[in-house]
C-alpha cells in the first residue's frame, strides 16, 4: 500500500526549485489539470513522480495542484477574492430586485437590468457589453497560433453557444458590485444539505440570479418569478441566469410551468419557451408544462416530459440537433450534444412536487389580538364592531347589508359577497387568521377565509391569500383549495373533508417573501408564497354562487418575529 | 457544521490533488461534504479537524475512481503518497494560498482573463479551444505559463517572508 514513511515537520518554505515551464514535468501536470493527458501522459507522470531521482517531484506537484485548486474554488464559489463560504457577502434585501420578464438564453442587457445603487457610481450596461467584447478580443488577439480561415468558420458557428456561456461566466465574476437579481424563492424544503451557503435557505428566503445553489442532499422546491416551479434534488449543482433561464450543471429537478392567465400571456405566444433550463450538453425549453432534467456523472442530459411540449437541443458542434418531445417521452443527451430518443423513458427519478409546510412556532400566550370576533348576535353584521360583542378590535365590519346575519350559532350568510375588516400587516411579524365555518349548502360552491385587497363586499374573490372550502365533494374531488392570488399557486390540499371545520392562514412577514401557511383543523397542510403584487388591506370571509354557511369564532393575532419565526 | 464550512476550500484544495479534472473534482467535494455532515457526531472536537476530514475525502476519492470503472491516470498507491505529502504540507498550504491571491492580483490583465476563463465556467478546454479558433494544446501552453508564474511567484513571496 502506501509509503507512510515519516516526515519532519515542516516551515513555510519555498519549494527548493521550480521546474522550467517547459519541462517535461510541468508540461504532465498541467496536462492533468485541464484534463487533455493522455495515457502515456499518465505513464509518465507517474514514473516521474516515483522517480527517486526527483525527491522534488511530488512536492511541486502539490504546489501546482495547490494552485489550480486555489483557482478553481476562487472562481467557482466566489465572485470575487478568495472568500471563503462563510464569508461570502449575502445580499440584502434591499439590494434584490426583480428582473425583466423577458426570456433570453444567456444573461444580456436586457434580460439582467442594473439598477443603481444609491451612492455608488455604477457602469452603464452598454459599455460594459463592449468591455466584455474588448476583454475576448484581446484574449484571441493574445493567442500565438495562427488561424486558418476555415478553421474560424467552422469554429465560429459551432461554438457560439459556448462563446454565449463563456460571456455569461466572465459576466458572474463580474457581479460583485452589482445588486443581486431575484429570480424567485424557496417554497419547499425537505431534508436539505447546503453546501453553497453559510445560512442553510430556508421557505420564503430568495433566490438570485447567477449565485451557485449547491445542493449535497434533500429536495428543494424553487417558486420562479416567471411562474415556474423547480423542484431541485441533491446532490445538484444549479443557478438562475435569469428569471425564465436556469443552469443544470448536475443532478435532478423537475420544472412545472404554470397555465399563464389570459392576460399574462400574450395572443401570439403560444410557440415560444416559458422556462429554459441548459446543461453542459442540452438546453430544454418548455413548450408545455412539466418536465425532468438530469445531468448525470459523465455530463449526459436526460430528460423526461410528463405533461405537454418540450423542444430539447443538444449543444454539439456541427448543426445543432433538436428534438421535440411530448408528454411520457423521453431523451438522453450524450456529451457531444448528439440527442437519442429513448425508448422506454423513465420518469421514475424525478421529484416532482414537493409539498412544503414551514415550521411556524405559535405561542398562543404570547400572542397579540388584533381581531376577536365570536361573530354570535342577532343583527345584521354589517357595521357592527366586535368588541360589541364581547371580543376585540373596534374597526366596523364591512359586509352586505342583507342575509349576511348573526345568530346564535354564528354568522348566517345566505348569498354571495364578502365581509371584511380593515389590515395591513407589518415585516417582522407571524400573523395567525382563524375561522370556523360550516357550508350547509350549495354543491360545488363554496366559502373562503383570508388576506384581501381593499373592501369590496360585492365581491366573494378574495385577492392575496385565501383559502376556501366546498360545501361537498361531488363535482371537485378536493374539498378544500389554497391559494396565494386568485389567477396563480393554486393548491389543492386533497382534502375530501366537509362539514364544520376550523380554517388557519398564518402569515409570515419575517422574510424578504411573505409566506403563508395553510391549516385545516390542526393540519398544516401548505406553505405559500404572497405574490409579490399583492396588497393586503382587509381580513376578510367569503361565500359564492348558491353556497350558505355558518362562520363563527373569527380572530386575528399576531407574535414578534422572536417569537413566531421558524428555525 | 460551522467547522465544515470553515474548512470547505482546504478540503477542496486537497481533493483537488487528487483529482484535478473539474467535474469529477466538484462530484466527489460534494459527496465529502455530505459524509462529513453525515458523520459529524463521531467528530471529536478536541482534536484537529482537517486530518479527520481529509481522511473522508481520500477515502471518497478512492471510491469516485473505484466507481467510474475506469483506470485512474495516477495509481491508487501514487495517490495515496500524494496524499500523504499534501496533508504533511497543510500548514504551508495556507500560506501558499494566501500568496496566491496577492500574485492573482499582479498577473497581467490576459492572462487573468485567460485563467478566469478557465476556471469560471465548466465548459472542456478543447471547446474553450474552440471558441477561441484555437487548439487545445496551444491554450493549455498559454495557462502553463500562467501557472508557472503563479507558482514563482508564491514560491518568490514564499522566500521573501511573506512578501508577494
Amino acid at each position: 500500500m502506501s509509503d507512510r514513511r515519516p516526515r519532519p515537520e515542516r516551515t513555510i518554505q519555498p519549494l527548493a526549485a521550480i521546474p522550467a515551464v517547459e519541462s517535461e514535468l510541468f508540461t504532465l501536470i498541467n496536462r492533468f489539470c485541464d484534463a487533455t493527458e493522455t495515457q502515456a501522459d499518465c505513464s509518465r507522470l507517474e514514473s516521474l513522480l516515483t522517480d527517486p531521482a526527483m525527491p522534488d517531484a511530488i512536492d511541486v506537484y502539490c504546489a501546482a495542484m495547490e494552485v489550480h485548486g486555489s483557482l478553481r474554488w476562487r472562481w467557482r464559489t466566489c465572485q470575487a477574492g478568495f472568500q471563503p463560504i462563510g464569508q461570502q457577502r449575502q445580499p440584502a434585501p434591499s439590494e434584490l430586485v426583480r428582473a425583466g420578464s423577458a426570456a433570453h438564453t444567456w444573461p444580456t442587457k436586457q434580460a439582467l437590468p442594473r439598477p443603481a445603487i444609491p451612492g455608488k457610481k455604477q457602469a452603464a450596461s452598454p459599455i460594459r457589453r463592449e468591455s466584455l467584447t474588448d476583454r475576448l478580443l484581446v484574449w484571441f488577439n493574445g493567442l500565438d497560433r495562427p488561424v486558418a480561415l476555415a478553421v474560424v468558420l467552422q469554429s465560429v458557428v459551432t461554438a457560439a453557444a459556448i462563446v454565449l456561456a463563456v460571456i455569461g461566466q466572465i459576466w458572474q465574476t463580474n457581479e460583485t458590485a452589482q445588486p443581486a437579481v431575484a429570480c424567485g424563492s424557496i417554497i419547499g424544503i425537505k431534508n436539505a444539505f447546503w453546501l453553497s451557503t453559510d445560512q442553510p435557505l430556508q421557505i420564503g428566503d430568495p433566490v438570485v440570479a447567477r449565485k451557485r445553489l449547491e445542493l449535497a442532499a434533500g429536495l428543494v422546491e424553487i417558486a420562479c418569478d416567471s411562474g415556474a416551479t423547480v423542484v431541485l434534488e441533491g446532490p445538484a449543482r444549479f443557478e438562475f441566469l435569469s428569471e425564465k433561464t436556469a443552469s443544470l450543471l448536475r443532478g435532478r429537478l423537475t420544472v412545472t410551468v404554470s397555465e399563464a392567465s389570459p392576460e399574462q400571456q400574450p395572443a401570439d405566444s403560444v410557440a415560444g419557451p416559458r422556462f429554459t433550463i441548459q446543461t453542459s450538453s442540452a438546453v430544454v425549453h418548455d413548450l408545455g408544462t412539466r418536465f425532468g432534467v438530469e445531468v448525470d456523472a459523465v455530463g449526459k442530459t436526460h430528460v423526461h416530459v410528463f405533461d405537454g411540449l418540450i423542444e430539447c437541443v443538444g449543444r454539439g458542434l456541427g448543426n445543432a440537433p433538436v428534438a421535440r418531445l411530448a408528454a411520457g417521452q423521453g431523451a438522453t443527451v450524450d456529451q457531444r450534444g448528439a440527442v437519442l430518443r429513448l425508448a422506454e423513458p423513465r420518469p421514475e427519478p424525478f421529484a416532482q412536487t414537493l409539498s412544503s409546510v414551514a415550521e411556524i412556532r405559535w405561542d398562543e400566550s404570547r400572542a397579540v389580538t388584533v381581531y376577536r370576533d365570536s361573530l354570535v348576535g342577532a343583527e345584521p353584521l354589517a357595521g357592527t364592531v366586535s368588541s360589541s360583542r364581547g371580543g376585540s378590535g373596534d374597526s366596523p365590519w364591512t359586509a352586505p347589508a342583507a342575509n349576511w346575519r348573526l345568530t346564535n350559532a354564528g354568522l348566517e350568510a345566505t348569498s354571495p359577497g364578502s365581509a371584511s375588516l380593515p389590515f395591513v400587516p407589518q415585516s417582522g411579524r407571524v400573523y395567525r387568521l382563524a375561522l370556523e365555518m360550516t357550508v350547509t349548502q350549495g354543491e360545488n360552491d363554496w366559502a373562503a377565509v383570508g388576506f384581501s385587497g381593499p373592501a369590496d363586499q360585492g365581491s366573494s374573490i378574495l385577492d392575496c391569500a385565501w383559502m376556501l372550502q366546498r360545501h361537498s365533494t361531488d363535482l371537485d374531488p378536493n374539498a378544500i383549495f389554497l391559494g396565494s392570488d386568485r389567477k396563480s399557486l393554486r393548491y389543492s390540499a386533497g382534502d375530501r373533508t366537509t362539514g364544520r371545520r376550523t380554517l388557519v392562514i398564518f402569515l409570515d412577514t419575517t422574510r424578504p417573501r411573505w409566506t403563508v401557511t395553510f391549516e385545516a383543523d390542526g393540519r398544516r397542510l401548505k406553505t405559500n408564497l404572497v405574490p409579490t403584487a399583492a396588497r393586503i388591506a382587509s381580513v376578510a370571509l367569503a361565500c359564492n354562487g348558491s353556497a350558505k354557511v355558518l362562520f363563527s369564532s373569527f380572530s386575528l393575532s399576531f407574535m414578534e418575529s422572536r417569537h413566531g419565526s421558524r428555525n | 457544521m460551522t467547522v465544515l464550512l470553515g474548512h470547505q476550500r482546504q478540503i477542496y484544495a486537497f481533493i483537488a490533488t487528487l483529482l484535478p479534472h473539474q467535474i469529477e473534482l466538484d462530484d466527489v467535494y460534494q459527496q465529502t461534504c455530505l459524509v462529513l455532515w453525515q458523520k459529524r457526531d463521531q467528530f471529536d472536537p478536541s482534536r484537529p479537524f482537517l486530518p479527520w476530514a481529509y481522511a473522508f475525502a481520500r477515502n471518497e476519492v478512492f471510491n469516485h475512481v473505484r466507481r467510474e470503472g475506469r483506470g485512474p491516470c495516477l495509481s491508487n498507491e501514487l495517490l495515496e503518497r500524494i496524499a500523504m505529502a499534501r496533508e504533511e504540507s497543510d500548514s504551508t498550504a495556507s500560506a501558499r494560498r494566501a500568496a496566491l491571491e496577492e500574485c492573482v492580483k499582479k498577473l497581467p490583465k490576459s492572462h487573468r482573463e485567460l485563467v478566469e476563463m478557465r476556471y469560471a465556467s465548466e465548459i472542456s478546454l478543447k471547446d474553450l479551444a474552440a471558441t477561441a479558433s484555437t487548439t487545445a494544446a496551444a491554450l493549455t501552453m498559454r495557462l502553463q505559463r500562467v501557472r508557472h508564474a503563479l507558482m514563482q511567484c508564491v514560491e518568490q513571496a514564499l522566500a521573501g517572508g511573506g512578501r508577494a
